[in-house]
């Protein structure tokens, strides 16, 4: 079972509310047969843009990410239940990817363009295309007509 | 002209290459053709001349001394991986004005990182961490890491 994360906005409530709407979305996991890996609590701050939800518009919010482990089947569930409550202003599912190594292609991109690999595959490119060029079919080896 | 310089005391003639004791011999070293005496040593004198002077000779197989240092970006060269909830990160590459994201030409990364950049700044602002139109405004003084008014390549904005 793949890694995933879920980004909450909640809506600010006290503290005991928020502690059942935190316990509420846990459950929602395990229901689905997941583990949480972790919690975290980003704080409660200004929102950066206006977030209506469930008929109110929210202008302040609390941050919390699950990190949690799930079978692939029951994630577009646990998208839909947690749409469904009322506390929750926005949730947003991740796949928690490893990230993959790679070397830094930076000098060979500031380089001037005739010497980028990929400007001279365009050039060759160019090249390869042959344009159509109109036939007279008249058998004749010049233009009979004005041209 | 050659009679003149036949006629030439023998203090002059070894001034000038192409005279009887020196020839065309050798190593084409880097290109360059090379100079070099083909009389046999005489004395111990001599010999430790000629060991001097291939001492100065050019050097074999060398690498080249004016070969530039490979640029990295500035993510690789810290080994720095975007995430979405650093949104403090993320606003760097971000104007202060619009809320763009930053060209390549601007932001000196390589095509990979920009490409992870975009999608973290994407997934940011869908989370509701990041603004679309502006930046953070806690951010807006932070240390600058690039110039947008001076691109690699121009621009049209
Ligand atoms: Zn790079």
């Amino acid at each position: 079972m793949p890694n995933y994360e879920v980004a909450l906005v909640l809506r600010t409530m006290s503290r005991p509310e928020l502690i059942s709407t935190l316990r509420r979305t846990a459950d929602a996991i395990f229901n689905k047969g997941g583990i949480i890996r972790k919690v975290e609590n980003l704080g409660t701050r200004n929102l950066p843009y206006k977030m209506s939800a469930h008929g109110s518009v929210h202008k302040q919010g609390s941050y919390f990410v699950f990190q949690f482990i799930c079978p692939p089947s029951s994630l577009h569930n646990l998208e839909e239940e947690y749409g469904r409550d009322v506390d929750i202003v926005r949730r947003r599912i991740f796949k928690m990817e490893t990230p993959e190594e790679f070397e830094c292609t930076l000098h060979e991109e500031i380089k001037p363009p005739a010497y980028r690999k990929d400007v001279q595959k365009m050039i060759e490119e160019s090249k390869k295309i042959d344009k159509y060029k109109f036939k007279y079919n008249s058998g004749l080896d010049y233009c009979p007509f004005q041209k | 002209m050659y009679v003149t310089l036949l006629l030439l005391p023998r203090r002059l003639q070894c001034i000038i290459p192409h005279m009887r004791e020196t020839s065309r011999s050798l190593a084409t070293l880097g290109g360059g053709e090379v100079w070099r005496s083909t009389v046999e040593p005489q004395s111990e004198l001599d010999e430790e001349i000629q060991k001097a002077r291939m001492k100065d000779m050019p050097v074999e197989d060398m690498k080249n001394p004016f070969e530039r240092e490979k640029a990295q970006c500035i993510l690789c060269q810290y080994k720095i991986v975007p995430d979405y909830k650093n949104v403090k990160l993320l606003s760097q590459f971000v104007s202060p004005y619009t809320g763009q994201i930053y060209g390549r030409h601007i932001t000196r990364l390589c095509a990979a990182q920009q490409a992870r950049l975009e999608k973290e700044i994407f997934k940011s602002q869908s989370a509701g961490f990041m603004p679309y139109y502006f930046k953070d405004v806690a951010y807006v003084k932070d240390p600058k890491l690039f110039d947008p008014d001076r691109p690699i390549r121009p621009h049209r904005f």
